[in-house]
């Protein structure tokens, strides 16, 4: 349940009173379906994302805000795909970071990073996350010259790249929507 | 479409929207997406293995069985669905659970068989799938055991029940038990499904183009005698001997039938018999409710109904003549005492369960040349109150099959009905 109290809070920050009321719906559904749940998490990201604006990775503030949105949405979809009530013990640290968030923004995205480093990720899967940030590092000059469009191509390369990548380097029969 | 291949749209829709928004947001969610797939596609460990055991190889047709899996999860955390998809078996109530890594657990359902029969269970499928629900496996536990299913008493009992329901319907319909046919004609009618073709009134069909029975006006002063069967078989039994049974029925029967005919008893055994002549009113009732202090016996049922009736009465009765010493040395003769005591052509009821068929078949025979003869035979099967196990099942099933057999040679000779312990008293008396 870190995700749902993760975008309460993200709302909170961001001043944004669709999400506080969204973001609880979205749980809800999953419970009763998480296939339903998955599409309302869709609908609720497509009208949500475009209303948190960041405009240049180089701007700390528009960072900040960006990864505010983004991390808690990420917990909120692990909460709509494991569509359980109640806390594990994995998520009581992160939590304790996340509810720090009104006071310091920051530490949502300390304690949403936190979560995923408890659950103990392959390493390969730092391989995307260092290549875009080492891209975004080496090429500032060209990148920031290219502004938004530019960079949200980077993004948009990157996430192929990671999808290709999660797709070769393992095999595993994935489960049917609607189907029990 | 897969949940998986669902997100992947989504992050891409979402660098989409960025783009062509002008706004980073949307993109960074839709990296990140593609991240956290790649973070939990990597991390997926499946792996449950486990054994089946199923305790009883025995089942009765229409019980269940338990069937016993233990489970072991040498992977992440996963939510366990068994399904068994067996065409012999329903399965109730398939168990669904959650395995934590490394957890062992013991699970059981229920199987219940469609039908009797051997039968060979294949295996169990157990998919595991991962606690996100995104990926899956599946893994066959067990196989191969071989499960036995018995028919079960009630089936039998219904089985019986439901052919005996055909033959008293066909009773009622004929309605012709008691009574010979007089002169007069009583009314003409349509013919129906089963009448007799010496009814059938061809005058009266050519005219009417179509074809017309007679009935007649029935003579209802033949006298009735009830002829029970008292003979070892009949006496035995755990809680309730068919003896028992044969006591109360014909008292039912001669209650109602005193009221318009005159009604007698013959009881016999193996060695002889004892007759309570014809008579009507409440004194003739009582004197056969005297009679019928038969003593019950206890001990198993032999559910033996083999019929030796190869010989013509013909080659019999020559057989008879020349081998003299064989005569009345075999069976039970108290019947043939019984019918020797009745001199006037009657209606005669036998109540016997047919345990020694060979005489009975013979008796009758030798009865419906002069008489109008129904047959009622508590069924040994359908009076069996022992305990129930696979052995007393198969000889239970073997005997029944058999006596359905012996009942259509009866039937073919005279009106026989199957009885059970409770059924049918009332109903048979409402028929006569």
């Amino acid at each position: 349940m870190i995700g749902l109290i993760a975008s309460l809070v993200s709302a909170v920050i961001l001043r944004d009173y669709f999400m506080l009321l969204a973001a609880p719906a979205v749980f809800a559904v999953s419970l009763k379906n998480r296939d339903l749940g998955l599409v309302a998490y869709l609908l609720y990201t497509i009208y949500a994302a475009p209303k948190v604006y960041a405009g240049d990775v180089y701007s700390y503030g528009d960072l900040t805000r960006a990864l505010v949105f983004t991390l808690p949405a990420l917990l909120l979809l692990e909460d709509v795909l494991k569509a359980r009530l109640g806390f594990e013990k994995a998520e009581l640290v992160p939590a304790a970071f996340v509810l720090l968030g009104p006071v310091v923004p920051e530490a949502v995205v300390a304690g949403a990073l936190l979560y995923f480093v408890i659950l103990r990720p392959d390493w390969r899967v730092t391989v995307p996350v260092a290549g875009i940030g080492l891209t975004f590092a080496f090429l500032r000059g060209t990148l920031s010259g290219l502004g938004t469009p530019g960079q949200t191509v980077v993004l948009g390369a990157f996430t192929l790249f990671t999808v290709a990548l999660a797709f070769l380097l393992r095999n595993a029969r994935g489960r049917e929507m609607f189907t029990g | 479409m897969k949940r998986e291949d669902f997100i992947v749209l989504l992050s891409l829709l979402l660098v989409l929207e960025g783009y062509l928004g002008n706004n980073l947001a949307p993109a960074v969610l839709g990296f990140s997406m593609a991240v956290y797939l790649l973070l939990v596609r990597l991390g997926v460990s499946i792996s449950v293995s486990g054994e089946r055991e199923i305790p009883e190889s025995r089942l009765e047709e229409n019980g269940e069985g338990e069937v016993r899996l233990k489970l072991r999860n040498s992977g992440n955390r996963v939510v366990v669905r068994v399904s068994h998809e067996l065409e012999d078996f329903d399965v109730p109530d398939a168990p669904e659970l959650s395995l934590e890594e490394g957890e062992e657990r013991v699970v059981t359902y229920l199987i219940r068989p469609r039908g009797k029969g051997e039968f060979v269970i294949g295996p169990t499928r157990v998919t595991a799938e991962d606690e996100r629900g995104l990926y899956f496996e599946t893994f066959e536990v067990g196989g191969g055991e071989r499960i036995s299913v018995y028919p079960s008493l009630d089936s039998l009992k219904e089985a019986a029940r439901a052919d005996h329901n055909i033959r008293l319907a066909e009773t009622y319909r004929k309605n012709q038990f008691i009574g010979t046919d007089g002169l007069e004609i009583k009314e003409l009618r349509e013919y129906q499904h089963g009448d007799d073709f010496k009814r059938i009134d061809w005058k009266a069909s050519m005219r009417l183009g179509e074809l017309i029975v007679r009935d007649m006006l029935k003579e209802s002063d033949a006298d009735v005698y009830i002829l029970v069967d008292n003979t070892s078989e009949m006496r035995k039994g755990i809680r309730m001997a068919k003896v028992d049974y044969a006591a109360t029925l014909t008292l039912q029967l001669a209650a109602t039938l005193i009221k318009g005919y005159r009604v007698g008893l013959v009881i016999y055994d193996e060695t002889g018999a004892s007759i309570v002549r014809a008579g009507r009113g409440p004194a003739q009732l009582e004197a056969i409710r005297r009679k019928l202090n038969l003593r019950w016996k206890g001990g198993l049922m032999s559910l033996k109904f083999d019929l030796e009736v190869r010989l013509s009465e013909n080659a019999r009765r020559f057989l008879g003549k020349i081998l003299p010493l064989k005569k009345g040395r075999r069976g039970s003769k108290g019947v043939f005492e019984g019918l020797s005591l009745i001199k006037q052509p009657s209606f005669l009821i036998f109540i016997s369960d047919m345990s020694n068929p060979s005489d009975l078949y013979r008796a009758i025979a030798l009865a419906r040349r002069s008489h109008r003869v129904l047959l009622l035979s508590p069924n040994p099967v359908l009076f069996y109150s022992g305990e129930l196990d696979r052995e007393t099942l198969k000889r239970l099933y073997r005997a029944y099959v058999k006596r359905e057999k012996l009942l259509r040679k009866f039937n073919a000779l005279v009106p026989t009905i199957d009885l059970g312990p409770s059924d049918y008293i009332r109903e048979l008396a409402k028929v006569i």
